[in-house]
């Protein structure tokens, strides 16, 4: 039944082996056409499995449970440890597969005009139908190391994307260091999965749900909330939450849609999937939900203080990125799951719309990335401009905007969690509101401070303006999945997440009572905050960069401290790598060379030689000596005869 | 003469190669390429053979598939018996061998400048001892054959090796007969006591004797065992042995060697001494957790990429030991698929430095860097092989590696979560050196000096080398994608080996002193 | 017994395999009369002809005896299954000498009839010494047996090693030879009798052990078991290589062989020894244990190979006597078993030397370097040899070592087992560097040089010999059964049963 499903993720990776088989001769052979052939290949492919998406989800809200499952082929089975391939698409995955391969296809269709003059363009349009393919897989698989294997996958796939450019020096070594950061992650979801499997006996995630429900006491709780925190560990690795948070930025290094689609909208938000999907368990486990929510909360400031002052457009983008992700897990550790995930939703389009964004700005810059070096571009860059005001109005959650709703509903969980994570979140939406003012008003308003290259500026080609376009509309309508029941509106997203949620658990949904706590209220002072910070950053930056000059001589130790990220890499490096390699070198030195080698076989072999060299030198070459050898040997054999 | 081989299949596989092989070591060197021809034509004519019928062959009720047994010497007392078999434990180490020979001979075509021929002959009289000792049932021919693998390998070093050869190839021999001679007076010790050298007989004896005794019999086993893995602290001969042996050398070592120590480990020491087995599996679980850590940080350090393969070798070695003390059938059956996982990635990982060095005369990492802007092709096979050594999944690596620790972390051992736990690092840090090695090699800006590696290269791989690596890859993808076909043989016999050494006492014996015969299931 | 002077048919059978070569011996120095030094060719060939052709024939002989099963004796002297199995290990070892000594005498120029004539007195009296238990008849025959064999290690009169060799091992063969006699002397003090067959019901007379232990003292010298051994690498390496070859192998061979005959321990064919056999025993078991360790220890810092080779036979006299330790029948099979495997393949090893020409003092491991590639099947061959010598399978070495070690174990003398087979891993070492000298080492200019001018030392005969054990080595380890069972174990079954 439902074999369809298969192909919703099996078409893109028709599309990666036909491209990176062919696609490089072929353009090699025939340039332009060439080209075409490949992009429409890649697009075509994201497009159909969108379509298949869209039919499955729909027939899905008619089937049981809302929920669409594939028979499972057998992959992996050793006595009791069956690990089928199996395909699972509810509300949740199904929605997650509607915007990847939405926002996917979008992004294809974008790269186009971004990568045109690219000379490995079939390569790139290849990884990136490998990335849809992974994290469709992500979504959709039906068993945790199905969705490991999506979840690897897409790491391997950013980790190829960011190392595009693989002639230069910072690439391979950002891709490198996303890959092993995402690495330190995956040693968690291992061992989350063994030790669910030693609890449970089996990884298929239906089976986990439903032993859930009625859980046998004597099952210790502890060590499940051992396996959701380890799982966490893998999420805030995929996820880019403190203290692994570290490779995003520099996988800024990647071409600019990448950054859209996987270190924005899709790949990084495999974390909040990953809880969602396991839901049941996490609430499970107040103790891991405490730890998701202070964890995203300290992320979200975090990474929104050190947005407030990089120069670097893309650089601003990530670790705003990385904050709203912060806010998600804030969400889900609060206990809203669909909360969360609504936030995922929204931030999906504008953080895409954003990169999007801010990628035509650089292109239009000639591969300028620099801010201090923009402004005025307003003129020469309507729609870009228009469409990434309205992502700004999205992100700093201005009232009615999809980016309000869905963040003031997790300020307002997280308020009722503790007035603490609430204060935090609130900060750091300031934080985010300031510096995507001074982002916009650095970028477009004011004078240009580069004059040469502002000549050259001219509005990007339609195949990168309309994904924009569409991204803005989706940023827009985002919000009628839902609007929080405060504001008497109808926070729709909860009840289509509910199956998915609360699969297969016989008890009633937990409602939190309020702390007496006004939500109208909560939400006017983060807004009003906000806004503040907001128009704070405009008058700062408004007239050129006289007044952030001013700031920065005021505070030089906090500008320090900011500019450079706290020295976090810095640390990293002399903390834990130099120590690991200088301890490496030191086994090796000193117990292969020295110990093993030198101590345990070289010394023994040389004492042998010695004691040969010793016997040796019995042997005089005088017959004296020989004889006398003779008769001390006769007396012993006396002694032993007579004795 | 297909009836011959009908019968008498398991010889064939053994004597064919080993007898070719001399046979071509006669011709003159005048006739190197012949050779090489014909070299090639016989390991290929092996390996289509053992596929044909080993894969035919349909298990009898104590699960042999294909079996030789006649008496071959009584000499002095115990009787010895000429008996190979093959059951789920060895018929895909056996179609390994037959396999990564005639692909290792394609390879390294033109790597041998001198004597190729003589190499080639030896490299098949090396395969024949490999597979009679992978075949071998009798604990004396498995010795005999143990000790024959010795020498072409020590010739195969010492000749076509690198700067120390003598002293690798030394240390290999001397090292490895350490442990053996050892293991013969323990061997022969309790074969007296149980008047011969079936397992059986053995096994027999062994519940007979004090459980003192068995252990340290068990531990002379062991030493012998552990030697040819190799565990820590035993490693040190593999990093020398595989970087001054030549290509195909290290391919046959990595690809196949190495894996006898478990083999021998699963086959003999576990069901002749299965109480002291589950004592023992405790300190070497705990051995093999740190090869797992301490190779790969060793390997981390490297500079020769083929002493970083090595290393890493040592690492992945240590999982298929921990998967076998973890005493799980999950445990076992992945050790099982990582041997063969190791086999394939690391014996491609040794064929593409092979590839590289004979372009380059080179092994330095630091000699290269940008190399995938030259041989983009050889760049992707690279790195597809380094996925599945990191154990990516859907590669071969991962399903072994995830099968161990599964099975760690559920054994009765206490403390197997713990090392379960441990060893994750290891997936962590292959990942860290393998990745990190990749980076500087093939990426970045080439490297500007003009002696360096990167500057020799020419072109990209050929024909020939595209052709070897292909099989390979396919296989990578097969044993990630649908292992069942690998683990459903050995499913059978691991449980039985398990259930054997849970329960000793009512494991079936072979007492009488068989007639010449042959399985039947070959018509 | 008859008293007619002449003896009957059965009785010449017995006496035949003496008669043979000793009279092709008596014969040759007549050819070798001539005083010319360039003896002509044919007469040389003459010389070699006759004795080639009276060890084949006495081989032939013996092994028509062996067929027929036929076990004859003439008085003392018994050509039993033992006596018959050592004339013909003699036999085939003098075979392969005088092949060997046809290149290498010619090496080094100094063909000379009395060599021959010496070699064959020396076989004879070998075959004598083996196949009696009569205490005078021993003696005569260990005199008859060493006498010429410190003239051959002399033959070579020019060289100075040669004489001092041949002057140490006279030296210290006639105090061996003195403590043999006088042990003899005490025994028949003690027993009255002379022929062991007769020395029933032996009491643990203090004269009659001290005389045993005097008897073994001559016999182990003959095996050069440590301490009694110093005087092998000189005479080794003075002697032609054929000769050392020969030395090492049958006088270490029919000394044991006798030793067997004399002291047996569980094959107590003479009911009155079992206490000498208890005594000798544990004096053989001290004793290996030195031999094993120092001859190996020293064979590992040689530099000259025939020294090497040296310490490599006293170290296996060291595991031969480990037969004695056990000593169980299958011991016993195993030691005649491995007797076999190492004359071929210590003649095989210092064939080596003869077939590439190395003469005087050209016979270090550096001067082996590189030539492994020059003749690829000999170097082979000898590199079997070697690791034959070294024990590992599947060569006959391996399973000669097997079987005496699987006695040793069975009989609970784990300790000994041990020690000897570190000893033979210790060993792997030095027999390796003999084929890593010929193929992995590259020669030096000057040797390049010195071989590019000298003309390459054909010697066919030797190389034929080297292949042939080579060929051995390998046979006798794959098809140990044939020579175990049809050979070993029939002597010991046999022979026990004819002193029942």
């Amino acid at each position: 039944m439902n074999t369809h499903l298969w192909l919703i993720p099996l078409l893109p990776l028709a599309g990666f082996i036909l491209n990176g088989i062919l696609g490089g001769a072929l353009i090699r052979r025939t340039q332009g056409p060439g080209k075409a052939i490949v992009a429409t290949l890649a697009i075509g492919t994201v497009v159909a499995s969108l379509i298949l998406a869209l039919v499955a989800y729909t027939s899905s809200l008619h089937a049981p449970e809302h929920r669409l499952e594939t028979e499972a082929i057998s992959w992996i089975s050793v006595g009791t440890f069956n690990v089928p391939f199996s395909l699972v698409l509810d509300p949740l995955s199904g929605l997650m597969a509607l915007v990847v391969a939405g926002i996917g296809s979008l992004i294809h269709l974008y790269s186009v005009g971004y990568m045109w003059k690219e000379e490995g363009f079939a390569r790139y349009f290849a990884y990136l139908n490998l990335f849809v393919f992974f994290m469709l897989t992500l979504v959709l698989g039906g068993s945790l190391p199905l969705l490991f294997v999506g979840w690897e996958g897409v790491g391997l796939c950013s980790y190829l994307l960011i190392g595009y450019d693989f002639e230069t020096e910072s690439a391979p070594a950002a891709g490198l260091k996303a890959f092993l950061a995402n690495r330190v992650g995956d040693l968690g979801m291992v061992l989350g999965m063994l030790t669910l499997f030693a609890c449970f006996g089996t990884l298929t995630i239906a089976d986990i749900l439903k032993d859930v429900a009625h859980l046998s006491p004597e099952l210790g709780f502890g060590i499940l909330t051992f396996a959701t925190l380890m799982l966490f560990v893998g999420a805030t690795g995929k996820s880019a939450q403190l203290p692994l948070y570290v490779w995003l930025p520099d996988a800024m290094a990647g071409p600019t849609p990448v950054s859209a689609l996987i270190h924005a909208a899709t790949m990084v938000t495999a974390g909040i999937v990953l809880v969602c999907r396991l839901a049941p368990l996490f609430t499970l486990t107040p103790i891991t939900l405490t730890v998701i929510a202070w964890v995203g909360g300290a992320t979200a400031l975090f990474a929104a203080t050190i947005g407030l002052l990089q120069r670097d457009i893309k650089k601003v983008l990530a670790y705003s990125t990385v904050s709203q992700l912060g806010y998600m897990f804030m969400g889900l550790g609060a206990g809203g799951f669909a909360a969360g995930f609504f936030h995922l939703f929204t931030h999906a389009w504008f953080k895409a719309l954003l990169f999007l964004g801010a990628g035509s700005v650089i292109m239009a810059m000639h591969h300028e990335q620099d801010l201090f070096k923009m402004g005025g571009l307003r003129s020469k860059l309507p729609i870009t401009f228009w469409t990434m005001a309205i992502a700004t109005l999205c992100i700093i959650g201005f009232p009615g905007t999809s980016g309000f709703a869905s963040k003031d509903e997790i300020l307002y969980l997280a308020f009722q969690k503790s007035p603490w994570l609430w204060a935090i979140g609130v900060a750091g939406a300031c934080c985010t509101a300031f510096y995507m003012l001074r982002l916009m008003t650095l970028a477009f308003l004011g004078e240009p401070r580069d004059a040469h290259a502002f000549e050259h500026v001219h509005e990007s080609p339609v195949t990168m303006t309309l994904p924009l376009i569409v991204l803005g509309l989706g940023a827009l309508l985002a919000v009628a999945l839902g609007w929080p029941t405060a504001f008497g509106g109808n926070f729709r997203v909860e009840a289509i997440l509910e199956p998915s949620i609360r699969f297969g658990q016989t008890a009633q949904a937990l409602h939190t009572e309020t702390h007496g706590a006004n939500p109208v209220l909560l939400a006017t002072v983060s807004t009003v905050l906000g806004l503040a910070f907001a128009l704070f950053g405009y008058l700062s930056y408004r007239d050129g960069l006289g007044a952030a000059e001013a700031l920065t001589q005021r505070f030089p130790a906090l500008h320090r401290l900011l500019f450079n990220k706290y020295w976090v890499d810095e640390g990293i490096e002399f903390l834990v790598l130099a120590p690991t390699r200088w301890l490496a070198n030191l086994l090796w030195k000193l117990f292969d060379v020295i110990l093993i080698d030198g101590v345990g076989i070289n010394a023994p072999g040389a004492l042998t030689m010695v004691t040969g060299d010793f016997t040796a030198l019995l042997q005089t070459g005088r017959v004296r000596n020989y004889i006398l050898g003779m008769a001390l040997g006769a007396l012993a054999l006396l002694v032993i005869f007579l004795r | 003469m297909t009836a011959w081989i009908n019968t008498h299949l398991l010889s064939f596989l053994v004597f064919a190669p080993i007898l070719w092989g001399l046979l071509l070591m006669l011709l003159p060197e005048r006739q190197a390429p012949l050779v090489k021809l014909l070299a090639l034509l016989g390991a290929t004519g092996v390996f289509t053979v053992a596929l044909m019928h080993l894969l035919r062959a349909t298990p009898d009720a104590s699960g042999i598939l294909v079996r030789e047994w006649s008496p071959w010497f009584t000499a002095v007392g115990l009787p010895v018996d000429y008996h190979l078999a093959v059951d789920g434990l060895n018929i895909w180490l056996i179609l390994l061998t037959a396999f990564l020979t005639p692909l290792t001979l394609l390879g390294t075509w033109n790597s041998l400048e001198r004597k190729a021929g003589a190499a080639m002959g030896l490299f098949l009289v090396l395969e024949g001892s490999m597979l009679g000792a992978l075949v071998a049932q009798d604990l004396l021919l498995f010795y005999v054959f143990w000790e024959a693998m010795l020498l072409p390998m020590f010739f195969l070093i010492g000749l076509w090796g690198g700067q120390d050869r003598k002293y690798a190839a030394t240390k290999f021999m001397l090292f490895t007969l350490a442990g053996s001679l050892i293991w013969l007076v323990a061997l022969l010790y309790i074969a007296t006591k149980a008047g011969g050298f079936s397992p059986e007989l053995m096994a027999q004896a062994a519940q007979g004797l004090p459980f003192r005794t068995q252990f340290t019999l068990l531990l002379a086993f062991t030493l012998a065992f552990a030697i040819k893995v190799p565990l820590f602290p035993l490693h040190t001969w593999l990093p020398d042995a595989h970087t001054e042996a030549p290509t195909m050398g290290s391919v046959i070592l990595a690809g196949v060697l190495l894996k006898l120590g478990p083999y021998g480990l699963l086959r003999f020491a576990l069901p002749i001494f299965p109480a002291a087995f589950i004592v023992l599996a405790k300190p070497i679980a705990i051995l093999s957790v740190i090869a797992i850590i301490y190779g790969a940080l060793v390997a981390m350090v490297q500079w020769d990429i083929k002493k970083l393969v090595a290393y890493s070798s040592v690492s992945h070695m240590g999982f298929v030991m921990l998967g076998i003390c973890s005493m799980t059938t999950l445990g076992t059956q992945g050790a099982m698929l990582q041997m063969l996982n190791h086999g394939i990635s690391t014996g491609a990982l040794f064929l593409l430095v092979g590839m590289i060095y004979d372009r380059t005369h080179t092994r330095m990492i630091a000699d290269f860097g940008g190399v995938a802007t030259k041989m983009p092709v050889f760049s992707a096979i690279f790195l597809i092989i380094t996925l599945s050594s990191i154990g990516l999944p859907l590669t071969n690596g991962f399903v072994g590696e995830f099968l161990i620790l599964n099975g760690a972390f559920t054994s009765h051992f206490a403390w197997g979560r713990v090392l379960a736990g441990i060893s994750t690092l290891g997936i962590l840090l292959s990942a860290v050196y393998m990745l990190w090695m990749f980076k500087r090699v093939f990426w970045g800006p080439a490297n500007p000096d003009g002696e360096s590696g990167t500057a020799h290269i020419s072109g990209d791989l050929n024909a020939r080398e595209v052709a070897v690596m292909l099989p390979l890859l396919v296989l990578v993808f097969w044993m990630g994608l649908h292992p069942q076909t690998f683990l459903g043989h050995s499913q059978p016999a691991v449980e039985q080996l398990l259930s054997d050494a849970q329960a000793p006492g009512q494991r079936p014996t072979v007492l009488a002193a068989p007639e010449p015969r042959v399985s039947e299931e070959r018509r | 017994m008859s008293a007619s002077l002449f003896p009957n048919a059965q009785q010449l059978s017995a006496v035949l395999p003496l008669l043979l070569p000793s009279m092709a011996a008596c014969l040759l120095p007549i050819a070798a009369l001539d005083k010319d030094q360039s003896t002509q060719k044919w007469i040389r060939g003459a010389m070699f002809f006759i004795a080639l052709a009276a060890a084949i024939g006495g081989f032939f002989y013996v092994t028509s005896l062996w067929k027929s099963g036929h076990q004859p004796f003439y008085g003392p002297l018994r050509m039993d299954r033992l006596g018959q199995f050592a004339a013909i290990f003699v036999l085939l070892t003098a075979t392969i000498t005088i092949l060997q000594l046809w290149d290498h005498l010619h090496q080094e120029g100094w063909v000379k009839g009395e060599t021959l004539s010496l070699l064959l007195m020396s076989a004879t009296g070998m075959i004598l010494f083996a196949s009696t238990t009569h205490l005078l008849l021993l003696f005569v025959a260990l005199e008859l047996l060493s006498v010429p064999l410190y003239a051959l290690t002399a033959t070579v009169r020019t060289r100075m090693e040669a004489a001092e060799g041949g002057m140490k091992y006279f030296l210290t063969g006639a105090v061996a030879s003195s403590c043999f006699l006088m042990g003899s002397v005490l025994l028949y003090g003690a027993t009255g009798t002379l022929d062991f067959r007769t020395m029933t019901a032996l009491s643990a007379d203090p004269i009659a052990l001290l005389g045993g232990a005097l008897l073994l003292m001559g016999f182990l010298f003959k095996v050069s078991a440590v301490p009694f051994h110093q005087w092998t690498p000189d005479a080794y390496e003075g002697a032609p290589h054929p000769i050392s070859g020969f030395m090492s192998v049958a006088t270490k061979g029919v000394a044991l062989i006798a030793l067997l005959r004399v002291f047996p321990g569980a094959l107590s064919v003479i009911p009155g020894l079992a206490i000498l056999g208890t005594k000798a025993r544990l004096a053989m078991a001290f004793l290996a244990l030195l031999t094993m360790i120092g001859g190996n220890l020293t064979a590992l810092v040689q530099t000259n190979v025939k020294r090497m080779l040296a310490y490599s036979s006293i170290s296996h006299a060291g595991y031969l006597l480990l037969a004695f330790v056990a000593d169980t029948q299958q011991a016993y099979v195993g030691l005649l078993y491995y007797l076999v495997a190492y004359m071929a393949m210590n003649m095989g090893a210092f064939g080596l030397l003869t077939a590439f020409g190395l003469v005087g003092d050209k016979t270090t491991f550096a001067n082996l370097r590189g030539l492994g590639w020059k003749r690829p099947g000999l170097s082979i061959a000898a590199t079997l040899c070697l690791l034959g010598l070294a024990g590992l399978p599947p060569t006959a070495g391996f399973f000669g070592k097997y079987m005496i070690f699987k006695e040793l174990i069975g009989t609970g003398h784990i300790g000994l087992a041990v020690v000897g087979v570190l000893a033979s891993l210790a060993s792997v070492y030095y027999y390796l560097r003999v084929p890593v000298a010929l193929f992995l080492e590259k020669p030096s200019e000057s040797q390049e040089r010195d071989r590019a001018e000298q003309p390459d030392a054909g010697a066919p005969f030797a190389g034929a010999t080297v292949l042939v054990c080579g060929a051995l080595v390998l046979v006798a380890g794959l098809l140990q059964t044939l020579f175990v069972d049809g050979f070993a174990a029939r002597v010991v079954r046999d022979w026990t049963e004819l002193g029942r």
